[in-house]
């Protein structure tokens, strides 16, 4: 009796997944994450902003660097979130390529500016910190070309992104070099530890307290979470943007174009 | 909570690091800012076009129609 039930209709395994692939569809990605968009926006912002005013109006100086040491306030989040991003650029491109998830690669193709464009503001205000505190702009360390190696990564991807997009294989190149340039990610991340370097070593980690004292490292710590929350809200309204435009010619985008303009 | 600095002066020159940290912060917030522009324009472009395509096919619809299936919306 159950074998003959098996033959005629699908698993249950194969039914959850089934319905696990509908929910991750382009316009289910638009219903549910739309709302989030505001309220995002607003956390991340008061977020940013309390962070702001405390780490370069409250927060004490550093002993040994005085008040250049407040650029971390935005070179940690920045660098943090360029290195997080491109794993996600990573993450998403293998879903992409062995699940076909549509959205997957839209996802990726939002993020990948934000990630450039962060990956480039750390690397100026890295450099612009290291004047004062190194006495250079520039120095050719592990650190700094790994994650110069990292910008260029992601003009690739975007660049392939753009060349791909009106073809039948848009974002798979792109998310081939997004899984191929992952490599680079550990390098960023230990050479700090593997090299001799002039950058100094994280500041937080998840296993250990932070180094620093608790008004220097509860702005920063603000920052990062206000910062990754304002990636998350434009990830998804560019994303949505992106939806639109790949499916305008479904009914559900013509009845939300219409319903815009009520 | 007190403020580090004593006057806004000092809030601005920061001992001699005045002019690397606000040079940041302008990047930043100007970069962001920009970004986020530049996403929002894209949407209102992209919702214009789209409204006006439709509006297009609406018109060629209601053209070629007969009355009692042109008046669904």
């Amino acid at each position: 009796m159950p074998n003959l039930n098996n033959v005629s209709s699908p698993s249950l395994w194969q039914r959850i997944w089934q319905g696990f692939l509908t929910t991750v569809g382009t316009k289910q990605f638009f219903r549910i994450f739309g709302p989030w968009v505001k309220w995002l926006a607003i956390l991340a912002s008061i977020c940013l902003l309390i962070g702001s005013v405390w780490g370069l109006a409250f927060a004490p100086p550093d002993y040994l660097q005085g008040n250049s040491y407040r650029i971390i306030f935005i070179h940690v989040p920045a660098a943090s979130l360029a290195i997080s991003i491109y794993f996600s650029l990573a993450v998403l491109g293998v879903i992409y390529l062995v699940w076909k998830i549509k959205t997957a690669s839209l996802v990726a193709q939002a993020l990948a500016p934000m990630g450039f464009l962060l990956c480039v503001i750390s690397l100026l205000t890295g450099s612009i910190w290291a004047k004062p505190t190194w006495g250079t702009y520039w120095v050719w360390d592990a650190r700094l070309t790994s994650m110069l190696i990292l910008a260029f990564l992601y003009a690739g991807v975007m660049a392939l992104f753009a060349a791909f997009e009106h073809t039948a294989n848009r974002g798979k190149a792109a998310a081939i070099l997004s899984i191929v340039g992952a490599v680079n990610l550990p390098i960023i991340k230990y050479s700090v530890e593997w090299w001799n370097t002039l950058h100094q070593g994280a500041t937080f980690s998840l296993t250990a307290a932070p180094k620093m004292s608790a008004d220097m490292w509860m702005p920063l710590l603000l920052m990062i979470i206000g910062s990754y929350l304002l990636v998350a809200t434009l990830a998804i309204y560019r994303t949505n943007t992106l939806i639109l435009n790949r499916d305008q010619g479904k009914a559900w985008v013509k009845e939300y174009i219409r319903s815009q303009h009520k | 909570m007190q403020p580090y600095f004593y006057s806004i002066s000092e809030f601005i020159a920061m001992g001699k690091h005045g002019v690397f940290v606000w040079t940041c912060w302008a990047i930043t917030v100007g970069v962001i800012l920009a970004f986020i522009i530049y996403s929002r324009r894209q949407r209102q472009a992209l919702i214009k076009q789209l409204t006006i395509q439709q509006a297009r096919q609406a018109q060629r619809t209601t053209k070629t129609q007969t009355p009692a299936t042109k008046n669904f919306e």
